[in-house]
């Protein structure tokens, strides 16, 4: 996946415990976790807005692209 | 009071899966027992042949390779409704585990219709090959082509496509539900 969850980082840089941050935002731990670790399918605009409020942050700041490894390139080949 | 009614259905849901896994297999058993007994049994071969495929008085001849040939034909439908029943077993069984909204539970829902669709045209198929093997031998003008086409043939027919789309849209939307469980 060419786009990588910094939500580590963040939460590393506001001291937040992602149980602190689950219940802020009202999704289990586990997604939480699958969140963190990329393994979702997509984000809610809703929980973005969650988590950018709780963590005083920006999208960008929790989203970052890096080109390669996309599934979506093959399909751009065609 | 919600979450009790829930348990209740889901228990009842998983009892009443286990006896239609039994219905289902004694079914499949049956239905390949009597297959199986047609290769043995000449009187109700020669009983099928007076009353389902050829007309009344009809000559015909029923030698070892024509009963042979006819009996592999029947295979086919006999297969088909198989098939079918194999499906329906593993649904049920999937539904005694609790996998009740599955994309698998909506493919094997859609084998069964394609099964159900596709065994009176077998059935159909079968009786017109039955015939023209069973009377070729006659002189001409006492051969017969029986394309016997009832009811119930149908209605099984429509059915079997009525699940089968029924099949592809439950099929359809547990991906989808399944995709909307990935996102958070």
């Amino acid at each position: 996946m060419a786009i990588i969850v910094n939500l580590d980082l963040v939460l590393a840089k506001r001291k937040m415990r992602s149980k602190t941050l689950a219940q802020q935002i009202g999704i289990t731990e586990q997604n939480l976790s699958l969140l963190k670790s990329g393994k979702v399918k997509g984000v809610r605009f809703e929980t973005l807005d969650r988590i950018c409020r709780a963590l005083d942050c920006q999208p960008g700041d929790l989203l970052e692209w890096r080109a390669g490894n996309s599934d979506l390139e093959g399909k751009q080949d065609l | 009071m919600q979450q009790s009614a829930d348990n209740r259905s889901a228990v009842a849901i998983r009892w009443v899966s286990l006896a239609m896994v039994g219905i289902t297999g004694l079914l499949m058993a049956g239905i390949a027992a009597v297959y199986l007994n047609l290769w043995f049994d000449r009187p109700t071969l020669i009983a099928i042949i007076e009353t389902e495929i050829l007309t009344p008085g009809t000559p015909y001849r029923l030698s070892d390779p024509i009963a042979a040939a006819w009996l592999s034909i029947a295979a086919l439908p006999t297969a088909l409704s198989l098939w079918g029943l194999w499906n329906a077993l593993k649904l049920f069984l999937g539904y005694r585990e609790g996998a009740v909204f599955t994309e698998i539970a909506g493919r094997r829902l859609t084998y069964m219709g394609i099964a159900l669709a596709m065994t009176p045209l077998a059935q159909i198929l079968m009786t017109a090959a039955t015939s023209v093997l069973l009377t070729m031998h006659n002189q001409v003008g006492q051969r017969q082509l029986t394309i016997s086409m009832t009811e119930t043939h149908l209605v099984v027919g429509v059915a079997g496509a009525m699940l089968l789309v029924i099949g592809w849209v439950l099929a359809e939307a547990a991906r989808l539900a399944e995709d909307n469980r990935q996102i958070v």
